[in-house]
């Protein structure tokens, strides 16, 4: 497998998707899958702790037949203090060996927190961490754990937050910058988590983009949103606003290492989709792939 | 320690307004119960001011209840407005939840089984619906063989075709007490119903 290869424009996969695939699926480069969904956690130390779900895993082995997958996890939950938990990357690792994932990610936050078990609390929301130098050390530790562990690139996702911590050591792009600087990780670049941002929290989107080391982003993400309570969400419903694919078009033109986009919906939103928004979508990611792909491979002729 | 207790008291304040408004008014007492450096409720009492702890614990009931209302469907929809304080009441006793599909929806389901037989929730064919859908839950996480016996009063292809239509079910369902075998074949769930027995108190 070349370790740099280029997929192109994915999606995440979800319960609305096997006839879309089935039909489509000409149309998909890759496809991302949350590995969390596929099987039940039984809690730590249990004897069998991960139970595969068998129609999720007949519809994963069907579809790692015909592409290439891509992890997306949700577990990880990289940014919980004094918590890590090695059975499931260990788990990851097998999931790995048996599909192949080209790369794996999580979100740059934490989600769980650590009880007697065997479950632990979940927090319900990824909630951003503090960027302080405290957690990039945490972090890095368990970024380090994971790259020795799995041995396929490791991407961490910007947040999306409706609160700021005051009085943080580093700003998001400085935080994110030293720690794939100093730990091996890569980014991945979830185009609508800093459009909402943009929106709530009024940061400048490009200006963020500029300062981030662009050269380590592998992945983006794109997807839609809605207003709740005057907030922006990212809810992932429907198609992607106007200003996304904008926002994409400049970042993917400065992102030489890009191996992917991954179009996010939720399934609930597929009756709004439906085959045609699905295949619209897709065609517009692919238009602003293509357009920099080709440019890269000038540069790099040149 | 304080790290850790800092993402506790965050994640409680998510998952609760009323934490969130107790923290306001009463800020020491809440950090009372953690350890936390002075930097720590500086953050603290900043966020839990600021308007997006709203947004924040909006999220994480969304989050919770989707399981619920994804699993239980037809459920939710016979129970109404009596859903959500049913469901809150439900969190109350599941207070540092995994958020584990199965843990909530199952656990939800037996709590709400345990009302309706103790006769605190009254909603007509809820009990059955609810047992066809705990049903079709626990199976979806068991291997291809296993089977559920279920027992229904009244016809309960007639009050599922209502709710399909987006209709509750009226008063006009027939009676039919009829047992039915569920399990899963091919990858589907089928449901054949039992022969009637002579005389069930002969059992």
């Amino acid at each position: 497998m070349n370790k740099n290869e280029k997929l192109g424009v994915g999606i995440l996969y979800n319960a609305s998707l096997p006839e879309y695939l089935d039909k489509h699926f000409d149309q998909v480069d890759y496809i991302e899958i949350i590995p969390d969904m596929f099987w039940s956690d039984e809690g730590r130390g249990e004897q069998t702790r991960f139970r595969p779900l068998p129609k999720w895993m007949r519809q994963l082995d069907w579809m790692a037949e015909r592409l290439p997958l891509v992890a997306h996890n949700i577990g990880i939950s990289i940014g919980t203090m004094e918590y890590f938990d090695e059975e499931y990357i260990y788990f990851m690792r097998e999931m790995n060996t048996r599909y192949q994932f080209r790369w794996h990610s999580d979100h740059l936050s934490f989600l769980k927190l650590p009880t007697r078990g065997p479950h632990d609390h979940n927090a319900g929301i990824a909630v951003p961490v503090p960027y302080d130098e405290e957690y990039l050390q945490m972090i890095g530790e368990k970024v380090g754990f994971i790259r020795s562990a799995i041995d396929i690139p490791f991407l961490l996702e910007n947040n999306v937050y409706f609160v700021e911590y005051p009085e943080q050591d580093y700003t998001e792009t400085a935080f994110v910058n030293k720690l794939v600087k100093n730990h091996r990780c890569n980014i991945l670049l979830d185009i609508h988590n800093l459009y909402a941002n943009s929106i709530n929290q009024k940061i400048k989107a490009k200006e963020y983009i500029d300062a981030l080391n662009m050269e380590e982003v592998l992945e983006m993400h794109i997807a839609g949103g809605n207003d709740m309570n005057g907030f922006y969400m990212d809810s992932h419903a429907g198609p992607c606003p106007d200003e996304v694919w904008e926002l994409l078009d400049y970042a993917v033109g400065k992102a030489p290492n890009l191996r992917g986009i991954t179009f996010e919906f939720h399934e609930s939103y597929f009756p709004k989709l439906q085959f045609d928004g699905l295949n619209r979508q897709m065609e517009l990611a692919k238009n602003i792939w293509n357009k920099h792909m080709q440019k890269h491979i000038q540069y790099e002729c040149a | 320690m304080s790290a850790r207790d800092f993402q506790l008291a965050f994640a409680r304040l998510i998952a609760s307004p009323e934490t969130c408004y107790r923290a306001i008014s009463a800020e020491q007492l809440f950090f009372a119960n953690y350890e936390l450096t002075e930097k720590e409720k500086k953050r603290l009492h900043s966020v839990v001011r600021q308007r997006g702890i709203s947004a924040c614990c909006s999220l994480y009931r969304m989050n919770r209840v989707t399981p619920v209302y994804s699993q239980l469907s037809n459920s939710c929809a016979l129970l109404g407005d009596d859903l959500i304080p049913l469901v809150e009441e439900f969190w109350r006793h599941l207070s540092a939840p995994s958020l584990q599909f199965r843990e909530e929806v199952l656990g939800f389901g037996q709590f709400l089984m345990d009302r309706i037989v103790k006769g605190w929730v009254c909603v007509p064919y809820l009990k059955e619906v609810l047992e066809l859908e705990m049903a079709m839950n626990e199976l979806s996480y068991l291997p291809e063989g296993e089977c559920r016996i279920l027992r229904f009063e009244h016809d309960i292809y007639g009050v599922l075709q209502a709710l399909a239509g987006g209709t509750l079910p009226d008063d006009s369902i027939p009676e039919s007490d009829t047992e039915y075998k569920m399990y899963i074949r091919d990858h589907a769930i089928k449901m054949d119903p039992l022969p009637v027995m002579a005389d069930h108190s002969f059992i």
